[in-house]
């Protein structure tokens, strides 16, 4: 037998699968914004009690590739065969966790009455502000908002880069954030055990 | 069965201890047939009986248990315990006094031939005066009996077969691996996802009294380094799984009541000795590590005497923990500031600790462990820059004190401890029963950010297993604001049925011990009751 290293291989394994964990959410964007991923531990459904009493199903869906890497590959380029093979499968793994996000988050909003219809009017820096009179905004110890995230085609995305707002639409902007905030605030102020 | 296992049994023989070797020889008894009636775990045979059981006819049988072979001069200085054991009649509430009983020496050696000869001329003069013959079994024998009655259960697939070898060969000086152990336990008992029909109970008991002596194969590492928690925890897991089978077959629990008497008595051994080590252990520490390793330890050592001790309350026996009783909860009061947490694996352990303390005369300490152990288990779940993370009850307990000292994390693992909370809202409820409304205020904004954790099984009996594939996670977010009379009236109103442990509280303590994943309200209020039960009847009696 040659000589083998098992410890070292499984620690380049746990790179490696650790490499393909950050791929993927480096190329879903949306994994970015999660604060922690929720680990479990036991079992394969969670339901999740939120704290206004609603109960949500959280089905597990199996995402997955295949992975293939030619003996020729491994030789020519060492590692790197590796490190593209993992990228393939990332990029695959994302599409499909993107998709299932989506679809879910399409299903929550529509659940809960947070879908905003738009009617088929130009997107204006005033869709902007109807979407975020619909949301809940967090903001931090020094009264900055956490905004959200838009999710969009790129040719949304470009169009809202470029979105000047007017006078008008930046003062109605800043009533909004003053509501989201005392909003926010009566929020925090529920956070209490009271009698 | 293999070469390999029947190697593998033997080799266990030859090195097993006394304690073990006769915990492993009841189990034997019990899948023989015979039905164990004492078994003397402390000090020297009672008059040179070891252990006394009935066979299938009722006939009683004593046994005098020896490891190693026998020669002359072993013999000359056992001989007055064979008298005894031949001569002196059975002295045992259920049997008839005078009653004549078969005297077996058991050794795991072989008998020297000369010593042979002196005990069959000896055999001619007890006969000649009424008593039985001295039968023997001797090594090659007794091993042919441990083969033929656990062979057949013994897993024979690869890599169920090797993780068994691979628990029996490694260092004992560790910690039990929970996960294994699950794994080596559901590939001897029926445990397979579908139920497997005409599965009879003399079957499920069949493997089940096999199993308890592959137990004792499996633990022979633990044995030989004399670790007596990781055979706690192992006793408890196993008994726990039997409770399982209980609950899936519908089996009557006197069906077990041989095999659990044994696990029962080698918990309290177990339990005897980590008090013995604790109390005696100043001269064994190493300096350098002791500061670093006891408060952990601290925490695990006085949770299992705690659990013991209401182990004891609830009905469970013990021939010996009344008289430490009163110096163990002053010990414990003195350490108390000396318990540190690594993770909510040690939660169940400090918990116990301060019910022990509550139970027994030491009200305020106990409760001041309990507010304190309320306040470490909010507050280290909360991301921060400063903080001191509170791992997941699922981490191994070793890993958990690595990373709790400040061992540099594993840059691959999850954060399995901000925000997610497994034992929070059992703690939060019990606060709520005891009417700790302004410690509960203090927290409550933190306690709003946690999202409580609570494992809910498929069937009820997976419960009892430590881990399971299916089943769901229930994730709970708290109401805000939160009304403390709703939250009273839930601590209040929580306790159900805890199922199986209803006719076996004494061993729901050491269930949550073992199982920290399952600190779950139901469970751990009932305890609280069941304890304040007990509490006062010992009262009402004394």
């Amino acid at each position: 037998m040659l000589p083998d290293f098992p410890e070292v291989k499984k620690f380049s394994q746990e790179s490696l699968m650790h490499f393909l964990y950050m791929s993927i959410v480096q190329k879903t964007g949306f994994m970015q914004l999660l604060r922690q991923p929720e680990i479990i531990l036991e079992g394969n459904k969670t339901t999740l009690q939120r704290y206004d009493g609603t109960i949500d199903d959280l089905p597990m869906k199996r995402s997955g590739a295949g992975m293939r890497i030619r003996c020729d590959d491994l030789e020519e380029k060492g590692l790197r065969a590796v490190l593209d093979a993992i990228e393939q499968v990332a990029t695959e793994m994302a599409n499909q966790q993107t998709k299932q996000f989506i679809k879910r988050l399409d299903e929550i909003t529509r659940e809960s009455g947070q879908v905003y219809d738009n009617q088929g009017r130009p997107f204006t820096f005033d869709t902007i502000l109807d979407l975020l009179e619909t949301l809940d905004i967090d903001f931090d110890k020094h009264g900055q908002p956490s905004m959200p995230t838009i999710m969009a085609g790129s040719q949304i995305i470009n169009k809202a880069k470029n979105l000047e707002p007017t006078n008008e639409q930046n003062k109605r902007y800043n009533e909004i954030l003053g509501r989201k905030y005392s909003e926010w605030r009566d929020r925090e102020s529920n956070r209490r055990l009271v009698d | 069965m293999s070469g390999v296992t029947a190697r593998a049994i033997e080799d266990w023989l030859t090195n097993a201890t006394e304690r073990s070797y006769q915990t492993a020889f009841c189990h034997l008894l019990n899948a023989m047939g015979y039905s164990v009636i004492q078994s003397t775990t402390h000090g020297p045979a009672e008059e040179g009986k070891d252990v006394i059981a009935k066979d299938i006819k009722g006939k009683v049988t004593a046994f005098q248990l020896k490891r190693g072979n026998i020669n002359v001069a072993e013999w000359r200085k056992m001989k007055s315990e064979i008298e005894e054991l031949v001569e002196l009649p059975i002295r045992h509430s259920s049997v008839k006094q005078n009653i004549k009983h078969q005297p077996v020496l058991v050794t795991t050696g072989f008998i020297n031939e000369h010593v042979q000869s002196r005990i069959d001329g000896q055999n001619i003069r007890w006969k000649s005066k009424g008593f039985s013959r001295l039968e023997t079994w001797i090594g090659s024998e007794l091993l042919m009996k441990f083969i033929q009655h656990t062979g057949s259960f013994i897993p024979e697939p690869v890599p169920e077969f090797h993780r068994l070898l691979g628990m029996m060969v490694k260092s004992g000086e560790g910690q039990l691996d929970k996960y294994e152990f699950d794994l080596i336990l559901k590939s001897i008992l029926p445990f397979g996802e579908k139920k497997i029909k005409g599965t009879t109970h003399k079957e499920v008991l069949k493997k089940v009294k096999a199993a308890a002596v592959i137990v004792e194969f499996a633990l022979a590492s633990f044995d030989k380094s004399e670790n007596d928690f990781a055979k706690i925890e192992a006793y408890v897991l196993f008994t726990c799984y039997i409770l399982a089978l209980k609950i899936r077959y519908e089996i009557r629990r006197e069906n077990f009541g041989q095999t659990l008497k044994i696990i029962e008595d080698a918990v309290d051994d177990c339990v005897k000795n980590l008090w013995d080590a604790t109390i005696n252990n100043k001269d064994l520490i190493d300096p350098m590590t002791e500061p670093v390793i006891a408060p952990y330890r601290n925490t695990l050592v006085y949770g299992t005497l705690a659990a013991h001790g209401l182990w004891c309350l609830l009905g469970g026996r013990s021939s010996w923990f009344d008289s430490i009783r009163k110096d163990l909860a002053k010990e414990m009061t003195k350490k108390s500031d000396m318990m540190f947490l690594a993770s909510e694996a040690f939660v169940p352990a400090k918990f116990l600790v301060s019910e022990f303390l509550r139970h027994n005369g030491r009200i305020p300490e106990g409760n001041k462990i309990f507010k304190k152990l309320l306040q470490e288990s909010i507050l280290r779940k909360v991301e921060g820059e400063t903080s001191r993370p509170l791992w997941d009850p699922y981490m191994p307990i070793e890993q958990a004190i690595l990373r709790d000292i400040g061992k540099p994390q594993d840059i691959f693992l999850p954060k399995t401890w901000a925000r997610q909370s497994y034992s929070g809202y059992t703690l939060i409820l019990i606060s709520a029963s005891r009417l700790l409304k302004q410690d509960l205020q203090l927290l409550w904004y933190k306690i709003t950010s946690l999202i409580f954790h609570e494992f809910v099984p498929v069937c009820k009996y997976q419960f009892l297993l430590w881990n399971n594939r299916n089943g769901q996670m229930f994730l709970k977010m708290l109401p805000r604001p939160e009304r403390w009379s709703n939250l009273y009236k839930e601590a209040n109103s929580h306790i159900k049925k805890t199922g199986v442990f209803n006719h076996f509280e004494h061993w729901l303590p050491y269930f949550l011990l073992v199982y920290p994943h399952r600190f779950n309200v139901n469970m751990v209020l009932s305890l609280v009751k069941m304890i304040g039960r007990n509490s006062k009847s010992c009262k009402l009696q004394s």
